[in-house]
């Protein structure tokens, strides 16, 4: 999140045209849609236009001849033309709701696809919570430029043209003096523009240092009172929220100039009419409706004329969303299938690691050489202190991560060449940190999938020694579960992840062991579901439990991102290396157990 | 409904409507003002359109009016040029009083918004203040982003409220007054018609305003859920890709999606009819005001000038009525984020300065007496009956397996949660009794994962004392053995760090809060694991700089290192939050018990890590 705020200094460039026709690209699927709206903002203008024109006519066909059966009819037309303009103003906000909110819903599924496909390294970098605004917060910014903002600016141009065209054809001398005032306004609008788009940009890069400073301050609030720093903090703190106060005042500067100067030039306009207007109606060049027609037409020009000056601070915000929003699209997945996967066909475990490179970050290796071969049926554990890259092992096996250099083969097939699906359908991983889903249980072991019938998932949690506990469970498999499935022990949650992948019968079983400490009847239950899951099938093992380590057929000794020792348990112990001292650190305290 | 009193939500703010109302009193007489001359406008137009149509009346040329009597061109003439001079006043005042009445508005919106821009600034700097005194104990159950959030957008919500929701609220109130008595004044039978649809436009409001804070609540929830999943999915995301279910999720993903969408356009189907409603509203009101006053006229019971006025001033009501709405929302949104930062503002300090307080003397001895600690909200207890103590001078290092309490033990020195009184002395006196900002300038703590702001290398050190001159700094970043590197950084003390400068190793990391701590020249010294980044050699010669000089500081060290270990005068064992073994570090060895166990197995672990 704290990233968020500095980015915003570099958003100070306001409106992108690339950005918007980008933008627009989501309102194509619903042209159609965009269409009807546009043609009923025409009806509904034209029929707002004929107000003034009907009280015209009103006054000087009807009031003027006294003649109150006409003043009906107009009345009658009058009320006619109010209820057109009430449906299709009705329809059309409904209309633009319902696109702007399809559009949204696009970007927001296409925004989610796109983020779920990305490689894990991805969200190494960018933490949750900067993805989770960009898929709900800043989609929503958008709602106000697709709901209203395209249809809305173009309304008030179009409103604009119909007043003038009105009063044109009501008066075209009367028309022609009155857009003598035109251009003050235009100049007034553009000008005003001008400078509060400047004191937007200085407001919001104060804003963006101020949330930093704020954000940094919470996160060093330890230092702050260790150091005794309060006072200074708050006085850096005060100053630049003064900052934000002097340059607030100056936008309240522009806005308080900028609407009276537009109530002057509306004046000025009603004085000119009523002058001229009226001289007309003396010399009979005009009528009197048409003079107050006119009054009524002038008001009609000046209200969208401050709507578009409004909507550019609209557009703003939106612009700054999305562009924050194609950052994320435009970033490309860097693990995907090759255009011509070859077909993982027969595979039962054979893999085969050659002299792996890896890391997380350029210049600082992770993993160095690595050689390992592990054959169908064979358990093998990976053993070492942390950090020394047993679990960036599993992870460039199951190609979460892409290696340096070296070959991963499955069956002699490099990994590239592989669809990634292909490759995770055929392990079963349970990674060290438990995670569940919000949902049931039954959920959390199929996670959805179709070919997973009930009594597989049934099967699965027998198997790893599950039922017993979702026996005693009112509403049994539908027993809900949180992200952090806090109504769940440790040890039950850790069943769930094995039947998860036990339900899919996976040719190789992965297991990222947790080291989080059970009581001694769950670590017994866990060390017997580890056995039946080992049963006749390749695993690979991360492995802390020193029963599961000494069942290996093979131990792989990690020691500084290097395989240093490999071999049996008991081997190993005789060589008196790297196994042995980690044997004494780590495992020789369970032998009691 | 309960509360009528719009100023009960509001309590945390009404100190700042005092402190600031003579902005919102002067506001609201300037904006008097401009309305007062706004609302005459309108009557400058009657006279206008009735002259004219006086004069139309009179007739001339082809254009004969059904007149009895008809005066003749030159009286007409006469007539004419009068009227026109009038005209050209009438033109010149409504002109004249807009100028008058645009500089009032321009006043009223510069004072009304400045005092809420001035609310905004002092409720800011509140809320930042009370942040500061918040203890560990608040920012650990709270995360950051929920409190930037209420510190960024609930703070303009509640400015939405007291600067343009105020604003407006006082227009409507005004213009409504003087536009309505203007009308009456005009004609009371008219305006009795022009009101008959008012209920009813009252009443849609109000209604239509129900349903769409219903509806808006619905959005707002299933929003939260919304979020939810997209957070689930982004936590879980290794289990999705590992399992392949990225489809499904996305599935999932369009189910939640398109409710949300359902809800919006639920809220869309009311909120879409609010405006076209009460325009139509608005419409059958101008409507038989035509009809009635069109008939008025007919009647000669009202001037068409009279007539044309009522109509400008109904407009003039109609907005501020719409206005009402808006007003209203803002002040249940502005309410709203009140509450939410009031729950900040009213969280209390668990750690603050006691009455009765003592100064110290600074020698630097250091007495922990039967110390029992639980933390705050939780009942395990984290330590229990700690007893020690550290002559000035004395180096004394506490080793302990993970989770023991080592940290929770040398924190409470620094009160970062509240301490029982009497059990922590330094210089003999109780730290309870000691002034706050005293007791953490004696002491300097630093931690295992220190904190370095994004500003320059010499500020961070600095950072207790900005002042210092920069032969301060290079020593104690020199004593902490950075000093060569920092030289070797491209601004060298002047590099920035952080995100918008260079990013420091973990070791050079904990070497600059050394240094920093060690600026401040404190008279007690605890080190959290702070050296468990730097290399056994670097440390080693720290440490040796901290104590070459004529005197030593006292210094309280958790450490897995035996090298570090072994300098100690002293060890503390912890386990389980106790103290299970004390005395050197030879009488420990000897004894074979727990600190024998935690040495040999630290010797074996650096073994290993020396091991290639």
């Amino acid at each position: 999140m704290a990233n968020d705020y500095r980015e915003e200094d570099k958003l100070g460039k306001g409106y992108d045209s690339k950005l918007m026709s980008r933008l627009l690209q989501y309102l194509k699927p619903y042209r159609k849609y965009v269409a009807l709206a546009i043609t009923l903002l025409v009806i509904s203008s034209a029929f707002g236009l004929a107000g003034p024109y009907l009280v015209k006519i009103a006054i000087d066909n009807y009031i003027a001849a006294s003649d109150f059966g006409g003043l009906q009819q107009i009345a009658l037309i009058y009320m006619l033309f109010l209820f057109v303009q009430f449906f299709t103003d009705y329809g059309q906000l409904y209309i633009m709701e319902w696109i702007g909110q399809h559009a949204m819903f696009d970007l927001r599924r296409q925004l989610f696809a796109h983020v779920q496909s990305m490689h894990l390294q991805f969200f190494d970098k960018n933490p949750s919570g900067r993805l989770l605004t960009r898929v709900t917060t800043d989609v929503n910014a958008l709602n106000e430029l697709f709901a209203s903002g395209v249809v809305e600016i173009l309304g008030n141009i179009l409103q604009l043209v119909g007043v003038m065209a009105a009063m044109y054809y009501i008066s075209p001398r009367l028309a022609l003096v009155t857009f003598v005032i035109m251009p003050l306004i235009v100049i007034a609008t553009m000008v005003f523009r001008k400078r509060v788009r400047e004191a937007y940009r200085q407001i919001r890069i104060i804003i963006a240092r101020l949330n930093a400073y704020t954000q940094e301050s919470l996160a060093g609030m330890s230092e702050v009172h260790a150091f005794v720093q309060e006072e200074k903090t708050m006085n850096r703190y005060r100053s630049i929220n003064n900052d934000l106060r002097t340059e607030n005042q100056k936008s309240i500067y522009y806005y308080a100039i900028f609407f009276p100067v537009v109530e002057l030039i509306g004046a000025l306009s009603t004085a000119l009419i009523l002058w001229y207007g009226g001289g007309s109606v003396v010399r009979n060049v005009v009528t009197v409706g048409t003079l107050v027609a006119f009054l009524q037409y002038v008001e009609m020009f000046f209200r969208p004329m401050r709507d578009l000056a409004e909507s550019y601070n609209i557009l703003q915000s939106a612009m700054a969303a999305s562009e924050r929003i194609f950052n994320v699209l435009d970033t490309k997945p860097e693990i995907v299938a090759p255009a011509q996967p070859q077909p993982l066909k027969g595979f039962t475990g054979d893999i085969e690691f050659e002299h792996v490179d890896f890391s997380y970050d350029p210049g600082n290796l992770i993993l160095h050489d690595i050689n390992f071969r592990v054959k169908p049926g064979e358990k093998v554990a990976l053993v070492g202190a942390t950090g020394a890259g047993k679990t960036s092992t599993v992870g460039l096996l199951c190609r979460f991560y892409d290696v340096n250099s070296g070959r991963i083969k499955l069956n002699g097939i490099d990994i590239h060449q592989l669809d990634p699906n292909d490759l995770r359908s055929a392990f079963g991983l349970v990674s060290q940190e438990i995670f569940l889903f919000s949902g049931s249980i039954k959920d959390n072991i199929s996670l959805g999938a179709d070919d997973i019938s009930d009594e597989q998932v049934t099967k699965a949690a027998e198997q790893v020694g599950l039922l017993p506990f979702i026996n005693k469970m009112e509403r049994r498999f539908d027993h809900g579960v949180g992200e952090r499935g806090t109504s769940l022990s440790v040890g039950q949650r850790q069943l769930i992840s094995f039947a998860r992948a036990l339900a899919r019968n996976p040719k190789v079983l992965i297991l990222d062991e947790a080291t989080s400490s059970v009581d001694n009847e769950t670590e017994q239950i866990i060390q017997q579901a580890l056995r039946k899951m080992f049963e006749g099938r390749t695993s690979v093992i991360v492995a802390h439990r020193l029963s599961t380590i000494k069942e290996a057929d093979k131990i792989l000794v990690f020691h500084k991102g290097r395989i240093v020792e490999q071999g049996k348990h008991e081997d190993l112990l005789r060589q008196k290396g790297v196994y042995w001292r980690l044997y004494q650190l780590q495992y020789q305290d369970q032998e009691a157990v | 409904m309960a509360d009528l009193n719009p100023f009960a939500r509001q309590q945390t703010i009404l100190k700042y409507y005092r402190k600031y109302r003579g902005y919102f009193i002067w506001g609201f007489l300037v904006l008097l003002g401009s309305s007062g001359f706004a609302i005459i406008a309108p009557l400058l137009l009657k006279e206008g359109i009735d002259a004219v149509s006086f004069v139309v009346s009179t007739g001339s040329g082809g254009f004969r009016p059904n007149l009895l009597w008809y005066p003749g061109e030159a009286v007409y003439e006469v007539i004419a040029i009068a009227v026109k001079s009038l005209l050209v006043k009438y033109a010149l005042s409504i002109v004249a009083l807009a100028m008058v009445g645009g500089v009032f508005r321009f006043y009223a919106r510069r004072t009304l918004i400045w005092a809420s821009r001035h609310i905004e600034y002092d409720l800011r700097n509140e809320l930042f203040e009370h942040l500061l005194k918040l203890s560990a104990s608040y920012y650990n159950r709270t995360p950051t982003g929920d409190i930037i959030a209420r510190a960024s957008n609930d703070i303009e919500a509640v400015r939405m409220m007291v600067g343009p929701a105020v604003m407006q609220l006082m227009n409507t109130v005004i213009i409504g007054v003087l536009a309505f008595s203007s009308m009456v004044i005009i004609s009371p039978r008219l305006t009795l018609y022009s009101l008959l649809l008012l209920p009813l436009l009252s009443l849609t409001m109000w209604l239509v305003g129900q349903q769409i804070h219903r509806r808006f609540m619905k959005i707002q929830d299933h929003f939260s859920k919304l979020s939810a999943f997209v957070q689930e999915s982004l936590s879980g995301i290794r289990i999705v890709k590992a399992f392949r279910r990225e489809s499904y999720r996305e599935e999932k993903f369009r189910e939640v999606n398109k409710e949300y969408v359902r809800l919006n356009m639920a809220l869309a189907k009311i909120r879409a009819l609010f405006i076209p409603s009460i325009q139509f509203l608005a419409g059958l009101t101008m409507l038989t005001v035509l009809l009635a006053g069109g008939y008025g006229v007919i009647n000669k019971t009202l001037t068409l000038g009279e007539f044309v006025a009522f109509m400008v001033y109904l407009k003039m009501l109609i907005w501020p009525m719409l206005a009402v709405g808006w007003v209203i929302s803002l002040y249940q949104r502005g309410t709203a984020s009140l509450e939410r930062i009031d729950s900040i503002l009213n969280e209390k300090p668990d750690v603050y300065n006691g009455a009765n307080l003592v100064k110290s003397h600074g020698e630097g001895t250091l007495r922990y007496n039967k110390l029992s600690f639980t933390y705050p909200g939780t009942n395990r207890q984290v330590l229990r009956d700690i007893s020690f103590e550290l002559q000035p001078g004395e180096i004394v290092a506490i080793v302990g397996p993970t989770g023991s309490g080592k940290s929770t033990l040398i924190s409470l020195l620094v009160r970062k949660y509240p301490v029982a009184d009497n059990a922590i002395f330094v210089d003999d006196v109780d730290i309870n009794k000691l002034p706050l900002d005293d007791l953490r300038t004696m002491v300097g703590l630093v931690a295992q994962d220190p904190y370095l702001f994004s500003d320059t290398v010499a500020a961070n050190i600095a950072f207790s004392q900005p002042q210092v001159d920069q032969e301060a700094v290079r020593d104690a970043a020199i004593k902490a053995a950075l000093d060569n590197e920092i030289e070797s950084f491209p601004q060298k003390y002047d590099t920035i760090l952080g995100e918008r400068g260079i990013t420091l190793s973990g070791g050079q990391k904990q070497r600059a809060a050394i240094a920093r701590a060690l600026l401040k020249k404190p008279s007690i010294l605890i080190f959290d694991d702070a050296f468990s980044s730097v290399d056994t050699q670097t440390e080693e010669s720290i440490l040796e700089n901290l104590s070459t000089a004529d005197h030593r500081t006292t210094t309280l060290l958790i450490s897995h290192r035996p090298s570090t270990i072994r300098r100690a005068d002293r060890v503390l064992v912890l386990d389980q939050g106790t103290i299970v073994e004390a005395g050197t570090h030879d009488e420990l060895i000897a004894k074979q018990g727990r600190y024998y166990e935690i040495i040999r197995r630290e010797l074996l672990a650096s073994e290993l890590e020396l091991l290639d």
